[in-house]
């Protein structure tokens, strides 16, 4: 190339692409090659490809990968957004992995998506292979510039981040705007609010910044003043009206001064430019039933359930809160459907179809059906029953508030001992419960089930540690098959199971059945959690046992 | 007024553009691969493959100005501003020109210091930059020289050539637009248009009372034509 550079930049020599693990995500066959090819001439041996976004999201859950090039438009399923948030969401990529969105034309709207859900770069197609390779080097010359500050905001070290940005700034790299945007993080994060505004106002200073915007709005919020943050939002979506994040926020400003019909009218407006963000539909559609107004709110939460069908945000809440609307405006039919629909789509999910057999039930009592009321409920109780709790514990809490408040109070009770039981030493869970008991006006009944349930658990566990701890394995073991059969949701009773097991088998000889059983403990403590202080250790003695 | 789900005849137009656009992409790319074989074998065909590249990327920059000016007069052109290095626009640009320009001897010089840093829409300025660069493929004898610095409080990215220069048509000299920034119609004929989305890019910055503007004129460092865009 005959390029004479005057004063080149030193830094980017040193940069290599060979070694880098990359996946390639495009419908189009003709293009995922010729972007391989221009891949493999710039020395990148390890590339993957993925023709639609369920795939991408496939291999991103398994491998781990350096660069992912993804195009927008993947035809039916996913798109290349709904793609980034699901592995940003599910932690499958962290801030190391670079996410460079390609796009077929220069349209494509930096600020669409929410702010924490925005791919590293976008690359407008066609492009050359130098360009490719230019931007790739640039994008990884930034992300190890940024690395050490980003590592010391996730370990909290605010002070170290805030030094390090600070002596990154002065070094002058061509990601100033990264640095000084992080810098704002920082100081926000460190709860000096006025001179973080003082900050966002120098750097606006040099121009109308919609990062900068966003964080002197967010600060103005955090501060109470309200009125100056709506200010703000207000300033930049008519500068920029598509930096998507300042209508959220504006509407949740909004909401703050007690103006939900105006909060109503700004996500309106943003679902008229960006329909495709269901957690957006969704807030508007909660807020407009909330404001009575019918009429949008079931446009909204059916663009949501709708686009939810392809999205890591589908939320069993939009069913629930489209069937009341839809039987609140007579439509009593489509709204019992609508909850079938639900319960197909979240089949395999315990807490989701309990949450919309709840709905079903409330629906119900709202047409005054109340066998039909009863029914659901009672589906509800099964499916708690006999499925192991995956998601948040709300919802095992709000089952039992209304099976109480419906009069069944045995049945909620019930729930809520497993519930205890199952955790007995989580204690946000022990105060959902106790504060669930608060709501009803049955403080005392709350706090004395948690001490009675909590006991029983710490009996019987107590009762198998003494048998284990006098030599009695034999008792023990059986002692703990009954304990982890009553509660096979504890971690605790599940861990120490498997530890008898595994003594008795050390003891007297190793025995397929028992292997088998203490690998159903472990794999147990797994799900439940998997940061299971002991659990390293249980699984190399059952690993020494095996090979035996 | 216009109804918005109104799909009118330019709105087709535009999803036809689209269309095209993505097309000329796929031609672009194959071409790409063709020249790197053709590289390999050092066979003949190589310039051709270049001056076929140069006009699909003609097309192409014609179809994205196109498609801003529709956005424009929709109020859908928006600007993205952030801060961002100059330097790497600049050198963007010259990554994706230089394979052509160097095939006809063309050499390129850039002079811009890696810390100056301005707040700007990244993709509209280097589709300005990438529209003037290509055209100096026609136009230059044999050097381009693209240079960013500041002027007051201004931002000044300039191309130069060695070639015949503008026009006079085309010339927007300091003392016509300076304070009030450009206003070009499309009397200049289809030539114009590259000049046109400058004006429009240019405009779209603003800071406080001071607009962009640019200016096209004669002699400069290297004699030929000498285009220069001013980003408050």
């Amino acid at each position: 190339m005959i390029v004479k550079v005057i004063k080149e930049s030193e830094s980017k020599q040193s940069i290599n692409l060979r070694g880098k693990h990359i996946l390639v995500i495009d419908d189009f066959n003709n293009f995922r090659t010729a972007v391989k090819n221009m891949l493999t001439f710039s020395g990148i041996k390890a590339i993957d490809e993925a023709v639609n976004g369920e795939e991408a999201v496939n291999k991103m859950s398994i491998n781990s990968y350096d660069l992912v090039m993804c195009d927008y438009n993947l035809g039916p399923g996913k798109d290349g957004q709904q793609v980034l948030e699901e592995v940003k969401y599910r932690n499958y990529i962290t801030h190391s992995t670079i996410f460079m969105m390609v796009t077929a034309d220069n349209s494509m709207d930096k600020f669409m998506g929410a702010m924490e859900y925005q791919p590293d770069d976008y690359l407008i197609k066609p492009f050359t292979r130098e360009t490719l390779e230019k931007k790739l080097k640039n994008l990884i010359e930034k992300k190890e510039l940024l690395r050490g500050v980003e590592k010391a905001i996730a370990d909290g070290d605010y002070d170290h981040a805030l030094a390090t940005c600070e002596a990154e700034i002065l070094k002058k790299p061509r990601n100033l705007a990264d640095l000084y945007r992080l810098k704002g993080e920082i100081l926000f994060k460190m709860g000096n609010h006025e001179e973080t505004e003082r900050y966002y106002d120098s750097i606006m200073a040099m121009g109308k910044l919609p990062w900068a915007m966003m964080g002197s709005a967010r600060v103005k919020f955090a501060m109470g003043r309200y009125g100056e943050a709506r200010d703000v939002l207000e300033q930049l979506i008519a500068a920029n009206n598509k930096v998507m994040a300042a209508y959220d926020f504006l509407a949740e400003v909004l909401k703050r001064m007690g103006e939900p019909l105006e909060a109503q009218k700004v996500l309106m407006g943003a679902v008229a430019i960006s329909p495709k963000e269901i957690r957006r539909q969704k807030e508007l559609g909660q807020l407009s039933y909330d404001n009575k107004d019918l009429a949008v709110a079931e446009k909204a939460l059916k663009a949501a359930v709708k686009q939810g069908k392809h999205s890591c945000f589908k939320s069993p809440e939009n069913f629930s809160i489209l069937a009341n609307v839809l039987v609140d405006k007579g439509a009593r039919e489509e709204g019992i459907a609508v909850l079938k629909d639900g319960n197909r789509e979240f089949h395999n999910d315990r807490e989701a179809t309990i949450q919309i057999a709840m709905s079903e039930s409330m629906v119900y009592t709202k047409l005054n059906r109340r066998d039909k009321a009863k029914e659901a409920l009672n589906r509800a109780v099964d499916i708690a029953k006999s499925q192991p709790r995956k998601g948040t514990a709300k919802v095992d809490v709000d089952l039992a508030k209304a099976l109480i408040l419906q009069g069944d109070e045995e049945k909620g009770r019930d729930i809520v001992r497993r519930l205890i039981q199952n955790n007995h030493e989580d204690t946000e869970v022990l105060d959902q419960v106790k504060q669930a008991f608060r709501d009803l006006g049955m403080d005392d009944e709350g706090q004395k089930l948690v001490d009675t349930a909590v006991d029983e658990v710490i009996t019987m566990n107590n009762e198998g540690v003494r048998l284990v701890r006098e030599g009695d394995l034999l008792k023990a073991i059986e002692y703990f098959q009954k304990a982890a059969e009553i509660l096979p949701d504890n971690k605790i009773i599940n861990a120490n199971a498997a530890y008898a097991h595994i003594l008795y088998m050390q003891k007297n000889k190793r025995d397929t059945a028992l292997l088998i059983k203490v690998r159903v403990y472990l794999d147990r403590v797994k799900r439940l959690d998997k940061e299971y202080k002991d659990l390293q250790k249980l699984r190399s003695m059952y690993k020494m046992l095996m090979l035996e | 007024m216009e109804s918005q789900d109104e799909l009118t005849f330019s709105d087709v137009l535009a999803s036809t553009m689209h269309d095209t656009k993505n097309s000329l992409g796929m031609l672009y790319n194959t071409l790409e691969e063709m020249i790197g074989r053709c590289q390999e074998r050092q066979c003949d065909a190589q310039h051709e493959f270049y001056l076929l590249q140069y006009e699909i990327k003609r097309l192409n920059n014609i179809l994205i100005r196109l498609l801003s000016l529709y956005k424009a007069k929709k109020n859908q052109l928006l600007i993205n501003l952030d801060l961002h290095c100059v330097r790497d626009c600049l050198e963007e640009s010259v990554v994706q020109n230089a394979p052509l320009l160097n095939s006809k001897g063309i050499e390129i010089d850039l002079d811009c210091p890696g810390d100056l840093f301005w707040v700007f829409d990244y993709n509209l300025v280097l589709g300005v930059i990438d529209n003037i660069m290509n055209n100096t493929y026609r136009y230059t004898r044999d050097k381009v020289r693209i240079s960013a610095f500041r002027e007051e409080e201004f931002l000044v990215i300039r191309i130069e050539d060695n070639g015949p220069g503008y026009p006079q048509q085309l010339l927007r000299q300091v003392n016509s637009d300076r304070h009030n920034g450009n206003s070009v119609s499309f009397d200049t004929g289809s030539t114009g248009l590259g000049l046109y989305f400058s004006c429009l890019v240019a405009k779209s910055h603003n800071s406080g009372e001071r607009r962009g503007y640019y200016l096209t004129e004669n002699g400069g460092s290297l004699g030929g034509g000498r285009f220069s865009l001013y980003l408050p």
